[in-house]
């Protein structure tokens, strides 16, 4: 019997080509989406499980809201982590993590920037699974300038994995000896370091006993059992114990001013494994995840799968006058009804099985596409993971079952006697087709408005007046490695043609720079009790404003001669007006010196006189506002930056290099434009907007597929009918609009459903901005009628076909 | 064999109930053929179809081979449509996916008939019928006459012990209509099968030994002797 309803179900997809067509194409985009989501949602809640111990691991996060800023950090302070393992009973173990940026690695001739590269205690080998392969992984980061390393790393360097006893230079200033070689780690981690310095190289900081300063990730190992709010709750008291009497030495004021003054300080335990998804603080150690888009990109995949068993349904209960002559036969035959659903049952998992093979292959091809737009590195590796395979399996079999049962319950319902009487007209008047209809376009309608108000806001972003220009600026890096030649390659290169201005600075307005944080409040005030600012600290020199196109609107620049202007800063609007100064030009600011090891003096304040006011430029996302930032005169050799000439940017790039080589012989060189990290800081929006097109697209595309099938099926059914008009005199439009007015008037119902939905989540989606476009009335004209346009183009190819046909030959086929 | 009393079938039009049969009494004894005439809308096809359990009385009491049909669920009506009962339906209603050998196996499917057993009786069939030839050809490739020989042969395969044929020549030019009114009259004289067939034609109704005329729902005559 199942050959039987094999050889119908194979038959059947023969005959009618394009209806297999649409309904295995749709239901193989429908799962392969699925597949690739469940991919990607896997690998994201992957992250940090390969830890041993994960669910026992929590980073310590410092949550500071002082003078008017408001901080959260992903990093906590020194002694923090230490005296939390001595403390408490709870606390298993500890380790710390200190960045300092980018290091240039050298094994002989070879000098490598290496951006991978921490401080950390010794327990990391014990926190965190890392599995050591060469060397101790219980002393193998005690010593001063001791490191360990990645397999790859030292591969890479030396060309071997067992490179114990060796040593590298960093910035050609210290070695330092290999003590441990250890696995990469893997991709699914919010921290991929391929270099660990010993803690101990760096002593002087990590033993200072600061509190107030905050500059290390600290993870806490916790005993078995331990419940991490409770702890929370449980160490607030370190607060009063060892916060409060550097707070007293350093402002005068005990934790209870600094809180009635509107400040606050608290410390929270995030658990490892939800830092990726979930946390999105300052000084994460690379983008993470968001657990939101996890939601986004499930939903989507789903809603593609749904609409394609809609199709499905819908089709073959169009269809269904065709097999209903089938399921009369077999009744009178003596099947029963059971047997007939277990027939339909039968063909849609059939089907369904066919498309999930294509889906497989589809996955395989568009895997790398999906892993390029959203940023992630994916693998088919379906058996890794039992949830994974057993997903997958699952929802194959929900498809099938899905998409059959209406089917299957309608089709196995027919009187034989009814069918089999020749004239079998199915009354249902398909209002359940055209539920389904309008349910696929007003979801189709939703993703097409989102997609708008995305790429609206993403436009809005480049057109908003930045307070800066960002266009035709290139950045040196790492300047400071032409040590002395900086001022002669800058002149040098001033003198070419192609070069208009340039300016050295580590600060730049966009992200992936320097960022320096300081509080300063006017001379003669009291600094914790009020009218104080932490600001951005900027040191620039006199070129800086005019090379990046920003504006002074009071005052005036740096002046040009050396060690002048030493002790003066220009404020943007911002800071001024936090201020309150009538006339600020002239006014002085004061802020506390820093000891060498990171502490404040609050005995030696230094003064500055502010000498001009810029005009409000953006220095973060656009999704924060403008916060005060002061631009001091001073040395800062972090980048070379250029503006040139529109024209010859090649040129420039191999003028730049080639006197680069010249000066810096031996150091790398490497540069980016400016307006191209602007653009980084939007890249996760970006993503979101290309990953949304692509599904829309898909979502789009199966609609119409399914909304082609029907209007095929109506007109075929309506061939009689459309005879005798045209033997009556109908003309062709009139049959077409005849035909396709139904449809028309599902999809503007559609719209109608579709546009409040849409306008809701996207508002929504706006209040993460602080600068935002507006949702438009031409948001959905552009959507109402790009998609009555692409269903009246779907639908009149068939009713056009169908007005065409020689009347003659569909009434003689009566 | 088959014992109708009173039956009625109509339908509910508002405030007004049409009759289609009303009142039927008719006895069929095993071994009989039976032409059921009358003009269109008298209600022939009803009858058989209520005869064939594919349709259901109103009212009245319908006794087959002395079971109640009134009364049988609808598994053991299927069980009875497998076991006893063939059609022969006027558009021949064959499977448009299936071959004709498919066609013909498909009753010994719902009867799970072993496979190998199936072959030797297709293969009978086949033979019996003259289309051993056209075995692996699809419905559409068929003339009519041969579509409904083939109709013919799959009700025949459950060895049934009724058929039930609604006007089956009533597409089929005269030569094949003779063709299979010559095989009923066959399978009722050496095999005793019992047929009643539904026909506008004198001639076709001559082939069977009683004839049935029903007029606007009821049987006006009611002949088992009559020969012209």
């Amino acid at each position: 019997m199942f050959r039987n309803y094999l050889k119908i179900t194979l038959r059947n997809l023969w005959k009618n080509k394009s209806y297999s067509f649409i309904n295995i194409f749709g239901l193989a985009v429908g799962l392969a989406s699925c597949i690739v989501i469940l991919l990607y949602v896997t690998n994201e809640l992957s992250y940090d499980k390969h830890h041993k111990k994960a669910d026992r691991i929590a980073r310590v996060a410092s949550f500071i809201d002082f003078s008017g800023s408001y901080l959260e950090l992903a990093t906590t302070s020194a002694p923090m982590g230490p005296t939390l393992k001595n403390d408490y009973a709870a606390v298993e173990d500890m380790v710390r993590f200190r960045p300092r940026g980018e290091f240039h690695v050298r094994s002989g001739d070879t000098n490598i920037k290496e951006t991978d590269i921490i401080f950390s205690d010794p327990t990391v080998f014990n926190v965190f699974t890392i599995p050591v392969i060469h060397g101790d992984a219980e002393t193998a980061l005690l010593e001063p300038y001791t490191m360990a390393i990645s397999k790859s790393k030292a591969l890479k360097y030396f060309g071997k994995e067992n490179v114990v006893g060796e040593s590298l230079l960093l910035d050609d200033e210290h070695s330092y000896k290999i003590t441990a070689i250890y696995e990469d780690m893997p991709p699914a981690s919010h921290f991929n370091f391929e270099f660990l310095l010993s803690m101990e190289t760096n002593s002087d900081e990590a033993n200072n006993g600061v509190w107030l300063s905050n500059n290390f990730r600290t993870y806490l190992l916790l005993k078995e059992g331990t419940d991490l709010k409770a702890f929370e709750e449980n160490f607030k008291s370190i607060k009063k114990t060892y916060v409060e009497p550097q707070l007293i030495q350093f402002t005068g004021n005990g934790l209870d001013e600094f809180e009635e003054a509107g400040n606050s300080l608290h410390y929270q335990l995030q658990p490892l494994t939800d830092i990726h998804l979930h946390s999105d603080l300052v000084a994460e150690f690379k983008p993470n995840g968001n657990i939101n888009y996890v939601f986004l990109f499930s939903g989507l995949a789903a809603f593609i799968l749904i609409l394609a068993c809609i199709n499905f349904m819908n089709l073959s209960t169009a269809r269904s006058v065709k097999r209903a002559k089938e399921v009369g036969i077999r009744k009178s035959l003596g099947s029963l009804r059971k047997q007939l659903v277990g027939q339909f049952f039968t063909e849609s998992m059939l089907l369904c099985l066919f498309s999930f093979l294509i889906a497989l292959l589809l996955v395989e091809l568009t895997l790398p596409f999906f892993s390029n737009l959203s940023g992630t590195h994916l693998v088919t590796n379906y058996f890794s993971d039992s949830t994974l395979i057993t997903s997958i399996i699952s929802i194959v079999l929900i498809t099938g079952l899905l998409s059959g049962s209406y089917p299957a319950i309608m089709l196995s319902g027919f009187k034989p006697i009814k069918v089999l009487k020749g004239a079998f007209q199915h009354k249902e008047k398909s209002k359940f087709r055209s539920t389904l209809v309008v349910f696929q376009f007003s979801v189709s309608l939703v993703v097409i408005i989102g997609l708008l108000v995305i790429n609206k806001q993403l436009e809005f972003i480049q057109n908003q007046s930045l307070g800066f220009q960002k266009e035709q600026t290139i950045i040196v890096h790492d300047a400071y490695m032409l040590s002395s030649n900086l001022q002669a390659y800058k002149d040098q290169l001033l003198n070419e043609q192609e070069f208009k201005s340039s300016t050295v600075s580590s600060y730049l307005p966009v992200s992936g720079f320097s960022m320096n944080d300081q509080t300063f409040w006017p001379k003669g005030e009291d600094p914790i009790q009020g009218n104080n600012s932490s600001l951005q600290v900027w040191r620039v020199d006199e070129d800086y404003i005019p090379t990046l196109g920003m504006e002074i609107i009071e005052g005036r620049n740096f002046s040009k001669e050396r060690g002048s202007d030493g002790n003066t800063v220009i404020l943007n609007e911002a800071l001024a007006q936090r201020f309150g100064f009538e006339d600020p030009v002239g006014e002085i600011i004061t802020t506390f010196t820093q000891n060498p090891d990171g502490s404040f003096d609050n005995e030696n304040l230094r003064e500055f006189t502010i000498i001009g006011i810029v005009k409000n430029f953006h220095f973060r996302s656009l999704k924060e506002n403008i916060s005060p930032l002061g631009l001091f005169k001073g040395a800062s050799r972090g980048n070379v930056i250029f503006k040139i000439d529109a024209k010859n940017a090649s040129i420039a790039l191999s003028k730049l290099e080639n006197t680069w080589t010249e000066m810096a012989p031996g150091q790398p060189f490497s540069y980016s434009f400016l307006d191209d990290r602007f653009d980084q800081m939007y890249r996760s929006e970006n993503r979101v907007s290309n990953l949304v097109f692509a599904f829309s697209v898909l979502i789009i595309v199966i609609a119409c597929l399914g909304l082609f099938g029907l209007s095929a099926y109506s007109a075929e059914q309506r061939t009689k009918e459309i005879g005798i008009r045209k033997v009556l005199g109908a003309n062709v439009a009139g049959i077409v609009s005849l035909v396709s007015r139904d449809f028309i008037k599902l999809i503007l119902i559609s719209f109608f459903i579709a546009a409040p939905i849409g306008y809701f989540i996207m508002q929504k989606w706006l209040t993460e901005f602080t600068y935002k476009t507006n949702i438009g009335f031409d948001v959905f004209l552009i959507s109402g009628i790009g998609i009555i346009v692409i269903a009246v183009i779907t639908v009149s190819w068939q009713s056009v076909k169908a007005a065409l046909a020689n009347p003659v030959k569909s009434l003689k086929s009566e | 064999m088959i014992k109708l009393r009173n039956i009625d079938r109509y339908i509910d039009k508002r405030l007004q109930r049409n009759f289609i049969l009303k009142g039927i009494d008719l006895d069929i004894e095993e071994g009989d053929f039976v032409s059921i005439m009358g003009p269109s809308g008298a209600g022939k096809s009803t009858l058989l179809n209520i005869i064939g359990f594919l349709d259901d009385a109103n009212e009245g009491e319908y006794y087959f081979l002395d079971e109640p049909v009134h009364s049988l669920n609808e598994r053991q009506k299927s069980e009875y449509h497998r076991s006893y009962i063939g059609f022969v339906f006027q558009a021949y209603h064959l499977i448009d996916e299936l071959t004709v050998y498919e066609n013909i196996e498909m009753p010994l499917l719902y009867r799970k008939v072993k496979g190998s057993q199936r072959k030797s009786m297709v293969a009978d069939m086949l033979d019996r019928f003259n289309i051993v030839a056209k075995k692996d050809l699809f419905p559409n490739q068929l003339s009519g006459g041969q579509q409904q020989l083939v109709g013919v042969a799959r009700a025949l395969i459950g060895s049934p012990k009724l058929i039930l044929a609604d006007e089956p020549t009533g597409n089929l030019h005269s030569d094949q209509s003779k063709e299979i009114m010559e095989t009923f009259k066959k399978l009722n004289k050496e095999d005793g099968v019992t047929i009643i067939q539904v026909t506008h034609s004198d001639e076709m109704a001559s082939y069977g030994d009683r004839v049935i005329n029903l007029q606007d729902g009821a049987v006006t005559e009611n002949n088992p002797y009559e020969e012209e």
